[in-house]
């Protein structure tokens, strides 16, 4: 399948990239040829049908989020389908994911993702083949990034549902999950650690990395066609190394922030159940910022509307805000009920284990010894107050739960000032830790799960990224970079406003036609007609006389009018120059255009075709 | 006291009254268990987790908290040991879903097809009346294990359930599909104490 559509790295991520944006489907269609155009300089020459999951309509309840490209043409013999996974985007969803997924029971987005390419395969008519006649079958293929590549994975494991997987950066494949939904590893684990089938959990027993060994062997066949870009300072590939997940696949390394160790190798001794608690909190941070920045993280995490608790001060405003606000507030009071016992187990295992875990990330440079012991001092500040949090939150409850209103609101006032003292408290700890430095790093730690961070990491030879926008640098003497899709990007848009101008300007000149040479004619024709009107009647224009001259009696009558005309042409001259000095500056525009295409295009040497991207994309 | 009552629920009665079977000996287990009464002998009332479903569940069963999962209302997985009263030993993995259809029945026979590793024919059954359907298969011998499996769909509401059965057997192939062909009754009538509790909608 050397000859696919999508066939370099760079594409797969930049497409993978390209399918968060949500874009309308046309959109979505154009910038998958630009990006196929960009990288291969060549015009894609095969049809474009996107199918989404959300018009399958699956993943309501898993929470599982796919787009299916078909690339489609008789002519060029080519049929492909690749599905872009998304991990749930829903907090809700991978809290119980994670949980399941470390508990081995959930295989529902896996299953999810199997029905999305069953439903289009369906919608798109596409044939199954027997298995033996490969070549005509219609290659699917997988594309993930994150949470997903664990859906699409355990999806071609159990169901076979896809042809080849391509994932970055991965949350990775767990084999308790894989031991409770695929039989036949069920019962050769059974087998082979000779395990008690009556003891539904003698699974847990069996030391972790035997297993993992075994479900790596039991699996080779099929990770030939798993193919994994991972960023060394991910931080969730930092956290992977928890028991139950095994890496499926070819992996091609990549270090995206040079310099220092990576995460991984900084918790590869860390005990098992602290990771665990890490991957989670990474997990959640992961999904929180990506959808919404770090307020919507706290408010995910700890349930706490910072919103609402910002309005608290003093009795009177929590009396007023209680009564303007208090389903805001009751949602918030049961939410931080919720949320808040998890978290703080989480933050617990993390601050009992603060020294032995920031002192590794001293040892790789990653933070002073200084910033360290601020860390660890603010973490056990943090834990202290949502403790606080915690007891009072729950009377709360309680309280809500007696149904006794004027109980509620004493109680509650009461409670909001408390909240909102441990909230300030919290606050001022975390702004502590949200010090230039440490925004530095948490935002360099960040950027290594991030698609971007991993394409800028990439570059070969004379291309490299800024973003997902390819750089391509020219070969003279001088090294020059150019943004070459921000450069496709102005060609195409530049000369998209000038062909609006242009039809502008045609709408104006059709206006002035309207409006005033068509105003002059009909002006003329009346008075022409009047003139008409003049010569035909003169008598009734004797009261014209009077103007002129004094007569006490009518002795005097007019006999006959002759009127002596002359039209001129209207004379809009101004308005045709100021046509023409429209049209010429729409003129100047493609020039400029050209001329700076010329100038990028004189950069590269010529069998770089550089020519060639400029021609398809003003055609496209 | 409350304990006298035949209607109180296992897990809330005193353990020294419950019956000494392993069902019950288990805490986690008891919780599903929904009276010490028998179904019928060797079964107790179950109720799933998500209240979607009961069954009757063997007395020598127990459900493994360890790789139990549910969320909300929509799914739930877990795995049942089984000491068999032969001294045989079996278990059960069951997966809830909220959503299949019956309209997408050959989608869902096929996944649990995949999960079995080997081709199958699936034979279906009716079972609580004509509210839901049994889809039951035989996956026959592999290595130490015979297999059933079962896919029950309701017909009412959107609903699915799957059901894989493994029976221990280590002796000759001859034994082996003997003892098979004894146990498939029994597994098809257990199958069909698998029953949706469908709640009326409005």
């Amino acid at each position: 399948m050397n000859d696919a559509i999508i066939n370099s790295p760079e594409m797969r991520l930049r497409l993978i990239q390209l399918e968060y944006g949500d874009l309308p489907e046309e959109e979505f269609k154009e910038k998958v040829k630009r990006i196929y155009l960009e990288e291969t300089g060549k015009e894609l020459t095969a049809n474009i049908k996107v199918r989404t999951s959300k018009e399958a309509k699956i993943g309501n309840d898993s929470g599982y989020d796919g787009t299916a490209i078909y690339f489609n043409s008789r002519e060029n013999d080519i049929k492909e389908v690749y599905i872009i996974s998304q991990g749930s985007q829903g907090m809700e969803d991978w809290k119980y994911n994670l949980e399941a997924m470390l508990a081995g029971q959930n295989i529902s987005q896996a299953k999810d993702t199997d029905e999305f390419v069953k439903d289009v395969k369906n919608h798109f008519n596409i044939q199954e083949v027997e298995k033996e006649k490969k070549e005509n079958s219609t290659p699917i293929i997988g594309l993930s990034h994150s949470l997903a590549h664990n859906n699409n994975t355990t999806a071609y494991l159990l169901y076979d549902t896809f042809d080849e997987v391509y994932s970055v950066n991965g949350a990775q494949t767990n084999y308790y999950q894989l031991f409770n939904a695929d039989n036949e590893l069920k019962k050769r684990v059974e087998e082979k650690f000779s395990i008690s089938t009556t003891d539904p959990d003698a699974i847990y027993n069996i030391d972790p990395e035997k297993l993992r060994a075994f479900a790596e062997n039991h699996y080779k066949g099929k990770a030939k066609n798993i193919h994994q870009i991972i960023s060394e300072d991910d931080p969730l590939y930092a956290v992977s190394g928890v028991r139950g997940f095994f890496t499926l696949g070819d992996v091609r390394p990549i270090d995206t922030i040079p310099g220092y160790p990576g995460l991984r190798s900084i918790m590869d001794d860390i005990p098992d159940d602290v990771v665990k608690d890490l991957q989670e909190l990474a997990i959640q941070y992961t999904v929180s910022s990506q959808n919404g920045g770090a307020n919507a993280a706290i408010q995910d995490l700890l349930g706490v509307n910072m919103d609402v608790v910002n309005q608290f001060d003093g009795i009177w405003s929590v009396t007023k805000i209680y009564a303007t606000n208090q389903s805001e507030i009751d949602t918030m009071i049961r939410d931080v009920n919720d949320k808040l016992p998890g978290l703080l187990t989480q933050i617990k295992t993390v601050t009992t284990n603060a020294d032995v875990i920031f002192q590794r990330f001293v040892d790789a440079r990653y933070i002073s010894v200084d910033q360290k012991n601020l860390i660890v001092t603010e973490l056990m500040n943090i834990q202290k107050e949502l403790d606080g949090m915690q007891k009072s939150i729950s009377t709360l409850v309680d309280i809500r739960n007696m149904h006794n209103f004027s109980a509620q609101l004493g109680g509650d006032i009461g409670t909001y000032l408390n909240i909102k003292d441990r909230a300030e408290a919290i606050k001022e700890s975390l702004s502590k830790l949200n010090n230039k430095e440490f925004q530095k790093l948490l935002k360099m730690i960040g950027s290594g799960h991030q698609i971007q961070g991993i394409l800028e990491a990439m570059g070969e030879g004379n291309k490299s990224y800024l973003g997902t926008d390819m750089i391509l640098t020219t070969s003279g003497k001088e090294k020059i970079q150019v943004n070459i899709s921000a450069a496709l990007r102005m060609y195409d848009e530049g000369k998209g406003v000038l062909e609006d101008k242009l039809s502008e300007i045609k709408r104006l000149q059709v206006a002035i036609e309207r409006e005033i040479v068509q105003c002059y004619k009909e002006k003329r024709t009346a008075v022409m007609n009047k003139i008409f009107d003049m010569e035909s009647n003169p008598r009734t224009y004797t009261y014209l006389l009077r103007k002129h001259v004094y007569f006490s009696r009518l002795d005097k009558s007019i006999i006959g009018i002759n009127v002596h005309e002359a039209f001129f042409p209207i004379d809009h001259a101004a308005i045709d120059d100021r046509i023409n000095s429209l049209n010429e500056s729409v003129e100047k525009g493609y020039t400029h255009l050209e001329n700076y295409r010329t100038a990028i295009e004189d950069l590269f040497e010529e069998e770089e075709k550089i020519a060639n991207l400029f021609d398809v994309v003003g055609g496209l | 006291m409350d304990n006298d009552k035949p209607n109180a629920k296992p897990s809330e009665m005193n353990p020294e009254d419950l019956p000494d079977v392993r069902a019950f000996n288990d805490e986690f287990t008891r919780d599903f268990l929904q009276s010490t009464e028998e179904t019928r002998p060797g079964y107790y009332p179950f109720l799933s987790g998500t209240g979607a479903y009961k069954m009757d569940f063997p007395a020598g069963g127990i459900v493994g908290e360890k790789g139990y999962g549910i969320i909300k209302e929509k799914k739930e997985g877990y795995l049942i040991g089984i000491e068999n009263e032969d001294g045989t030993g079996s278990s059960i993995t069951i997966n809830y879903y909220s959503h299949p259809k019956a309209d997408d029945i050959e989608i869902h026979l096929e996944q649990l097809e995949d999960r079995l590793g080997t081709d199958v024919e699936f034979k279906k059954m009716n079972s609580d009346g004509d509210k839901q359907l049994l889809y039951f298969t035989d996956a026959g011998l592999d290595g130490e294990f015979y297999t059933f499996a079962g896919y029950v769909q309701n017909e009412v509401n959107n609903g699915g359930i799957e059901v894989i059965y493994n029976t221990r057997c280590i002796d000759s192939e001859e034994k082996c599909t003997e003892r098979k062909e004894k146990e498939k009754e029994r597994v098809i009538k257990w199958m069909k104490s698998i029953q949706f509790v469908n709640k009326d909608r409005k």
